[in-house]
């Protein structure tokens, strides 16, 4: 180390007026010069300590030396003459940082010959500044080193926060594998011991163990819809621990929509009339294809109609209707009911996870506020839309929108 | 518990049902609902004793649970497809796991039922086999 020379303490005002924590820092740090030409290396000494007399420097004149002491020591800087490196090629300036483990390390290439090709290719290959000698004085030194400085500590930064953002972001990640391992187990957990009842149950009910009585037979069929519905709970918890996680996926294909709507109406009407209700279904015959997930349009139809059939009274009337949407390449499916309807102040955030309405009407049943938001994620995920109109006393009818085979095409291709 | 749980009258219709299940109670009841539908029955709480017991009674279905300690119903559906191919396979969940569904695409089985379930559904199941 014949050619280093250390200097007294830096002055903090001088080198950057700036003043923060960071900046600080690098204050403490030393600039290095590697120059070959003794003259220079004193000359740029000296403009230094004219504009900041207690800046640490450390001279260098070839770059074996320099490479050492980017082993043994940090800067906050680096003048480097051009000539040395023969000219600044890819990757010399990165080995230069790698050496000294620091990717923000500011380089700044010095030369005697300038031109504008040369300063702009050493800035590419990752100089940060270029000063052609003769015109170095000391405030564009000062300048350039400050400048430098500045722009490292704020890469810096910025690599602080990224890794802090990677750190938070994993952290998250491993949250959410947690939360849906959890909810997968809570609802495996819960379906196993429901098989097992719902089959003794049945068992009894279809007089497999012995023959029942009316009243029995009835009670084993309340005892069945009660694990149905249990189960229709159990499963909506766990796809809308899906949509929070962002783990719920449709798997869309041509599908009869009539049809579809047809099959829900035969098991939903076995319900309506229990309760007194008439379920009416209205359907063009001739409607076209939906490019939809069957199982979770009929989860969408099954929640609206039960949703209709607990909040309307003995005697009154459901309907389901399809029909094309005034949105072209869209079908339009209606569940309106004459019931108890829904006060405007509930029906604007009926939708909303886990909204509570206040109880109507004969039933104190109001749910857990997940199956119309699971109802709306469905329908958005198809692209459609869901929306409530409702008066209280009047009754509500819920309209929600289906991508037909041939939107849903020219959705794609748009 | 492992082993035969019991099995019924036949019928000339009647299928040889091949039942594993980890849980006994859910085993137990199956059982029941399909002996009693005329099949003759062979139930099991493992995939290893139910694979053994084909050696000897080669059955015409096999309805088995995914979620076994040991071999689970993938490993045994498996084993069934590639030795006794005239089998079908018919395989029960209480999940409702992508990783389930996945794994199904990738190996196909005859038919699956998401627990709990209507068992008249799974006896029209057995009955098209």
């Amino acid at each position: 180390m014949t050619n280093t020379q250390l200097a007294p303490r830096i002055d903090a005002e001088v080198v950057d007026s700036a003043a923060d924590s960071d900046s600080a820092c690098d204050r403490d740090l030393p600039v290095l010069i590697v120059d070959a030409d003794e003259g220079d290396r004193e000359r740029f000494c000296e403009a230094l300590r004219n504009v900041s007399p207690d800046i640490v420097i450390v001279v260098c004149g070839n770059l074996e030396t320099a490479s050492y002491l980017f082993e043994t020591h940090n800067f906050s800087c680096v003048l480097l003459d051009y000539h040395l490196l023969g000219g600044v090629a890819r990757g010399h300036i990165l080995e230069y940082q790698q050496a000294a483990n620091d990717p923000h390390l500011p380089v700044i290439i010095v030369s005697s010959y300038g031109s504008e090709s040369k300063a702009a290719s050493a800035m590419r290959h990752g100089a940060a500044d270029y000063l052609v000698k003769d015109n170095v004085t000391e405030h564009s030194l000062r300048r350039a080193i400050r400048n430098s400085v500045s722009k490292a500590q704020l890469h810096r930064s910025l690599d602080r926060e990224r890794q802090s953002l990677e750190l938070l972001n994993t952290d998250l990640l491993q949250k959410n594998r947690e939360v849906q391992s959890f909810y997968h187990t809570v609802s495996h957990e819960l379906k196993t011991p429901l098989t097992a009842i719902r089959e003794y149950c049945s068992l009894v009910h279809d007089g497999i163990l012995g023959e029942t009585n009316p009243d029995q037979l009835d009670a084993m069929s309340t005892a069945l819809d009660c694990c149905d519905r249990l189960t229709r709970l159990v499963n909506d918890l766990f796809d809308a621990a899906r949509v929070e996680t962002g783990k719920f996926e449709l798997n869309a294909e041509p599908t009869e929509i009539v049809a579809l709507l047809k099959s829900e109406h035969e098991v939903l009407n076995v319900l309506a009339k229990q309760s007194g209700i008439e379920l009416v279904l209205d359907v063009d015959a001739n409607l076209p294809l939906c490019e939809i997930d069957g199982a979770r349009v009929r989860q969408v139809v099954s929640n609206l109609v039960r949703n209709a059939i607990k909040f309307t009274a003995s005697g009154g009337e459901i309907s389901m209707s399809a029909r094309p949407s005034e949105t072209q390449g869209m079908l339009q499916v209606c569940i309106t009911d004459n019931g108890y309807g829904i006060a405007s102040e509930h029906a604007e955030h009926i939708f909303d996870r886990l909204y509570q309405c206040d109880p109507i009407g004969e039933t104190s049943q109001n749910g857990m506020g997940i199956g119309l938001y699971l109802c709306s994620q469905i329908v958005h995920q198809h692209n459609g839309t869901i929306d409530v109109e409702s008066e209280l006393g009047e009754g509500s009818a819920f309209t929600f929108t289906l991508p037909t085979v041939a939107g849903f095409k020219s959705s794609r291709v748009a | 518990m492992s082993g035969q749980i019991q099995s019924f009258r036949t019928l000339e219709d009647a299928s040889r049902v091949l039942l594993i299940d980890d849980d006994p109670l859910i085993l137990r009841a199956l059982a029941t609902r399909i002996g009693h539908a005329g099949h003759e029955v062979r139930a099991f709480t493992d995939g290893s004793s139910g694979l053994w017991s084909l050696n000897s009674w080669p059955a015409d279905v096999a309805v088995i649970d995914i979620n076994m300690a040991g071999l689970n119903g993938f490993q045994v559906a498996r084993e069934i497809q590639e030795r006794y191919p005239s089998c079908k396979v018919i395989l029960q969940t209480a999940s409702r796991s992508e990783d389930v569904w996945h794994q199904l695409a990738n190996q196909p089985v005859d038919a699956v039922l998401e627990k709990p379930f209507d068992s008249r559904e799974l006896l029209d199941l057995i009955a098209a086999a």
